[in-house]
């Protein structure tokens, strides 16, 4: 394996190359596992579905009260006044923070930009003006609903088309520009391919405003004693939230504790420390009482979270033999007033990545609009992007008259086109390559392609559709962990990364009991604790697994070669000839000697230290694109008279390498396409133009999909495509499923009725619209 | 945000007269059934704060659903004679799976199951009644229009007395009803329509289940022996402000045969009859359409049994 064996970095100013950490190789996996790849199940099932798992809105401490926003019911505005005298008066209020307590005060992005926790100007509906706090939550909505507040209107746009008309728009992505300059990647020479190609294609892309909808909404309870916070907080990052947290208050590092062992999903929004973090800890200290701060449902659709709308034009042009020679991109999503999370509404990455094309040139926009600020969510820029890339491949295809499959195929990189870098694809094969295969197979593409071309249009017309991707997924340091196994037998692992209901303390214990042969219900993970474990990136961009899981590897591993020296001299037998199992330690029968074994916790308790601990770092990655694949096909019937759209049939395969276990990798790939049919086909956060305020700020308007829209056949497939970057061959896999979704429904629809709908969400009433051209009589 | 819990207060009375005499007091209570619309309200913090009336402690408002006799023997029926005059009646907190569980119900009143099921999932039925969704009035309101199609009558009662008054003629506007503020729903009564009559029921959402129609269509047809229409019901939802009986539609057809131009002079007159409601969850033009082509789903249908 072929690690990078430094980093640069900068100290004071001058350029340093740090050594990666010598860490001896463990080999691959052999071909059989006992537990890992098993569908083992969850270490945590019982006490959520008994509901003895604690969350951090579930949190009830002795002596805490509540605290609740006060939020601008304008889009944009100057407060000319607040009157606080009814508030106070409400039976149990303790206390209001304004924005002039808190003026310092701010959130930072990735990127450094800032946004303020409470503001005397605010630029979109919701924003958060003050905090009331009282000893009942009720009271606390109580007096907040008394603040009388009087505003200035200011004007307002939440269209990121008219903004970006206007000049008001930074560059999107991670190349920060200033004001009033997009952000732009180039490779060879766009305008000269362009010149020269016969074949162009051009068309505009939309996608619209989406929200996470996370079971749990926005949560902390914060403690203070002794000069120490303790924060229960709903996250993806214990370790980010702390480091934040710590600045914002200007505290030591270690005078924050963050809990976040459960947690009810965030999908990006729960990525560093919230301003009801803030509020609940700077409370906490000021009243001396523990301090809960919880959102709502409906403010869950007007804070600073949210997948951006996109607007994505492509132009593309093409060889008639299929060869991609010119890609130029322009595309504007909504940045919320602040530029604070303009990156993740970037949409250059997919063009510039996805496939060999030596011309390229993308420009972003980030509109600056009275719209709440965004933030990830589920593959960033991603999702966005490959509703226009992926319909653009099929638009090509069609036009040079190509199956889209074979298309793709044709276009594949054999080097990530950006970095230059080589793909990591042992033995010759290609990720992408063998998911469009194996799902071609399984869909039967080429057989239901010509069935639909040939059908006679009736009222329900269908249509097959294809799209796929590709995701930066290889994980990576930092991520250390700790086995502790004791002389019970049973085996505590201390990992720093949040499970975000994907299933990550399971995937870990399973990575444990392989090697340490302690069973998984005799594994007890603590996870998500600054004060109990160490350091580790968020839970976000698919990296947990590939992350963490080698770190628990390398652990275990450590603990198995003290049980296994033990061992040998117990069962007096060369360890390679032990094996670890069903927690015990076993010396097979041979032809000499029966069977014999010893339970692992006498191993433990003969041991010279009575506990056998084991550390384990994540190595460094090989200095290559590491990338998780993707492609899905799906079906649709489209009902020409209510403009209803059916996803009758969908396959997913991804290639994510090693697949820890079956059940919950294909939950991933269930929960990501459903999220994606809900871009797809119902979710729309809707601005009123007249006054810039949410419409919809609820589940009732704002369309989930429910267990019922899911596709009535739908294969999730993983496919193991050997990958050797880590110990485990292990890359993340929780963001691919939902990219291609809304791309492949499109292309169905397509092949349906034959117009394109580029707008997403494609309801029943785009589809009658297409059908029936407005100008038309309906 | 969520009201405050201190501002409400719930009366629990024991017979129905006291639950009626409450009713007399200014303001009155507010009838609280099943609560899944009151305590979405309370939930938004949009709930008045006030009195609300407890009907679940009156017991003459849990009545199971009655059959009236002539209909249970089915075997009296067509033997010659006229069709008895069956009934069901509903009792004020009847709820949606009390209906799709009534097997004689599922058998007279299809629709009504059919629309049941739509409505919210397992714990809305549960809990949610009939009477509650006919006196919230809400334009989108499931439950209501097949109760329409089937000339269903609320039954009122205050302490004056109890009037009974045809759900169609119930709804005048957006959120205005028939109801004074004294009166209880006490019960629906629906007629069990003629032997031979043919439904339809259809709701189109923007997802599968748990959607608030964007246009609903509950029809009721019978037809004599040489296919002319005897009577048509059409009853919309989510089109106009209110549920919406297309009586002008519907007395195009009625005397008339069924066959295709029958269809296109009903789809012609029900596209000028409409006058949809513009809102988020859909446009005027995609409610008219649509609404369209149920009709001529349902006639032609109808037309090939
Ligand atoms: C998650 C969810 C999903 C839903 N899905 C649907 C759906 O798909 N389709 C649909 O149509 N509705 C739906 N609803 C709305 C609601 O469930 C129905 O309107 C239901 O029928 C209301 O009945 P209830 O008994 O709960 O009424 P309540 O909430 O108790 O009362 C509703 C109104 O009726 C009045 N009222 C109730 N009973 C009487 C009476 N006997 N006499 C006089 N006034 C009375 C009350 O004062 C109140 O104004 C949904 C609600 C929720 C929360």
């Amino acid at each position: 394996m072929a690690s990078s064996e430094y980093t640069e970095v900068v100290v004071e100013g001058r350029k340093v190359r740090l050594r990666a950490p010598a860490a001896e190789a463990i080999p691959a996996y052999g071909a059989a596992t006992r537990v890992v790849g098993t569908a083992a199940q969850r270490v945590d099932a019982l006490e959520k579905v008994t509901g003895r798992a604690v969350y951090p809105s579930d949190l009830r401490l002795p002596g805490m009260v509540h605290a609740r926003f006060v939020r601008s019911a304008r889009a944009h505005a100057r407060i000319t006044s607040m009157d606080l005298s009814h508030a106070e008066k409400v039976p149990g209020f303790l206390a209001a923070i304004g924005p002039s307590e808190l003026s310092e005060k701010s959130l930072k992005d990735m990127l450094g930009r800032e946004l303020p926790i409470l503001t005397e100007e605010p630029k979109y509906y919701g924003e958060e003006i003050l905090a009331v706090c009282a000893e009942t939550d009720d009271a606390a909505r109580a007096a907040a609903r008394e603040v009388r507040i009087t505003y200035e209107t200011l004007p307002f746009s939440v269209d990121p088309e008219e903004r970006v008309r206007a000049g008001q728009f930074v560059g999107g992505g991670w190349t920060p520009t200033g004001p009033g300059r997009p952000a732009v990647y180039e490779r060879g020479n766009v305008q000269k391919a362009m010149a020269a190609a016969n074949r162009i294609i051009e068309r505009t892309y939309r996608t619209a405003p989406n929200v996470h909808s996370s079971i749990e909404p926005h949560a902390a309870v914060a403690s203070y004693e002794e000069g120490r916070w303790t924060v229960w907080e709903s996250t993806q990052g214990v370790f980010a939230v702390r480091e934040e947290l710590a600045a914002m208050l200007g505290a030591p590092l270690l005078s924050v504790r963050v809990i976040g062992t459960h947690m009810g999903g965030g999908f990006g929004s729960k990525v560093s420390a919230g301003k009801y973090t803030f509020i609940a800890a700077y409370l906490a200290k000021k009243l001396g009482r523990p301090v809960r701060c919880v959102q709502d449902r409906s403010e869950e659709f007007v804070s600073p979270y949210g997948r951006p709308p996109s607007v994505v034009t492509i132009k593309a042009a093409v060889r008639p033999d299929g060869k991609l020679l010119a890609i130029e991109q322009k595309g504007i999503h909504a940045a919320g007033p602040y530029g604070f999370g303009a990156e993740w509404g970037h949409a250059e990455d997919m063009a510039a990545e996805m496939y060999a094309c030596d011309n390229v040139r993308t420009e972003t926009y980030a509109a600056l609009t009275h719209t709440p600020p965004p933030c990830a969510m589920r593959a960033p820029g991603h999702a966005q992007a490959a509703f226009s890339l992926e319909q653009m491949m099929d638009e090509i295809a069609r036009e040079i008259g190509m199956d889209p499959v074979e298309f793709r195929l044709k276009n594949l990189p054999a080097r990530d086109p950006v970095s230059g870098k080589p793909i990591a694809v042992p033995r010759g094969s290609h990720g992408l390559a063998e998911c469009l295969k194996k799902g071609g197979e399984l869909f039967q593409w080429k057989k239901r392609r010509k069935e639909t071309r040939d059908a006679p249009p009736p009222r329900f017309r269908r249509g097959v559709g294809v799209a796929a991707t590709a995701w930066s997924a290889g994980g990576g340091p930092p991520a250390s962990v700790v086995i502790r196994i004791h002389a019970d037998g049973v085996a505590e692992l201390f990992a720093g990364a949040a499970d975000i209901g994907t299933g990550t303390r399971t995937a870990l214990a399973q990575i444990a009991s392989e090697e340490t042969g302690v069973p998984v219900d005799r594994i007890r993970v603590t996870n998500a604790d600054t004060a109990l474990t160490s350091y580790c990136l968020p839970s976000y961009g698919s990296l947990t697994l590939a992350s963490t899981g080698p770190a628990v590897r390398r652990a275990a591993v450590a603990c198995r070669r003290q049980l296994l020296s033990i061992a040998s001299d117990i069962l007096e037998a060369p360890e390679k000839n032990i094996v670890l199992a069903g927690g015990r330690a076993t010396r097979p029968a041979s032809r000499k000697t029966p069977e014999s074994s010893v339970p692992i916790a006498k191993l433990v308790e003969l041991s010279a230290s009575r506990e056998i601990v084991g550390l384990g770092e994540r190595e460094g990655n090989p200095d290559m694109s590491i990338r998780s694949h993707g492609a899905q096909f799906v079906a649709v019937e489209v009902d020409t008279e209510t403009g209803t759209i059916e996803v009758t049939d969908l396959v997913a395969v991804n290639d994510s390498g090693r697949v820890i276990n079956p059940t919950m990798f294909k939950s991933q790939q269930y929960g990501g396409v459903t999220m994606g049919l809900g871009m797809g086909l119902t979710e729309e956060r809707v601005y009123d133009l007249e006054t810039g305020r949410p419409l919809n700020p609820n589940l009732t308007d704002y369309k989930v999909p429910t267990i019922l829209d899911q596709p009535a056949a739908f294969q999730a497939v993983p496919l193991e495509v050997p990958y050797d970057g880590n110990n485990l061959g292990a890359k993340g896999l929780g963001e691919p499923p939902i990219i291609p979704t809304a791309a492949a429904v499109a292309n169905a629809v397509y092949d349906a009725i034959g117009i394109r709908l580029a707008a997403l969400p494609l309801t029943p009433k785009r589809v009658i619209d297409a059908l029936h051209p407005p100008e038309s009589k309906p | 945000m969520k009201s405050s819990i201190a501002d409400f207060a719930v009366i629990s009375p024991r017979t129905l007269a006291e639950a009626l005499a409450s009713l007399r007091q200014t303001p009155p209570p507010v009838p609280l059934a099943g609560g899944t619309d009151i305590m979405v309200l309370l939930n938004a913090g949009q709930l008045e704060p006030g009195v609300y009336l407890n009907l679940y402690s009156v017991p003459e408002l849990r009545r199971p659903i009655e059959v009236s006799a002539g209909v249970r023997d089915a075997g009296t029926w067509g033997a010659g004679g006229a069709d008895p005059p069956g009934e069901v009646r509903l009792s004020a907190l009847t709820t949606y799976a009390d209906v799709r569980r009534h097997a004689e119900v599922r058998r007279l009143l299809p629709m009504l199951p059919l629309a049941a099921r739509e409505i919210g999932a397992v714990q809305i039925q549960s809990r949610a009644t009939w009477a509650g969704n006919i006196a919230n009035a809400s334009p989108a309101a499931d439950g209501v229009p097949p109760l329409m199609a089937y000339d269903a009558t609320v039954e009122l009662s205050s302490a004056a007395g109890v009037r009974q008054v045809a759900l169609s003629e119930f709804y005048s506007g957006y959120k205005q009803t028939a109801r004074r503020p004294d009166e209880l729903i006490t019960g629906i009564r629906i007629p069990v329509p003629a032997p031979g009559s043919i439904d339809y029921f259809r709701k189109v959402g923007t997802r599968k289940f748990q959607a608030i129609s964007k246009v609903l269509l509950a029809g009721l047809v019978e037809l004599g022996g040489s296919r002319e229409i005897r009577k048509i019901r059409l009853v919309f939802a989510s089109v106009m402000p209110f549920t919406y009986r297309a009586r002008k539609t519907e007395s195009v057809l009625e005397g008339r045969r069924l066959e295709p131009g029958a269809v296109s002079l009903a789809v012609e007159t029900l596209r000028t009859e409409l006058k949809p409601i513009d809102d988020i969850r859909s446009t005027a033009r995609y409610r008219l359409k649509v609404a369209c082509n149920l009709l001529e789903e349902f006639l032609g249908t109808t037309m090939g049994c």
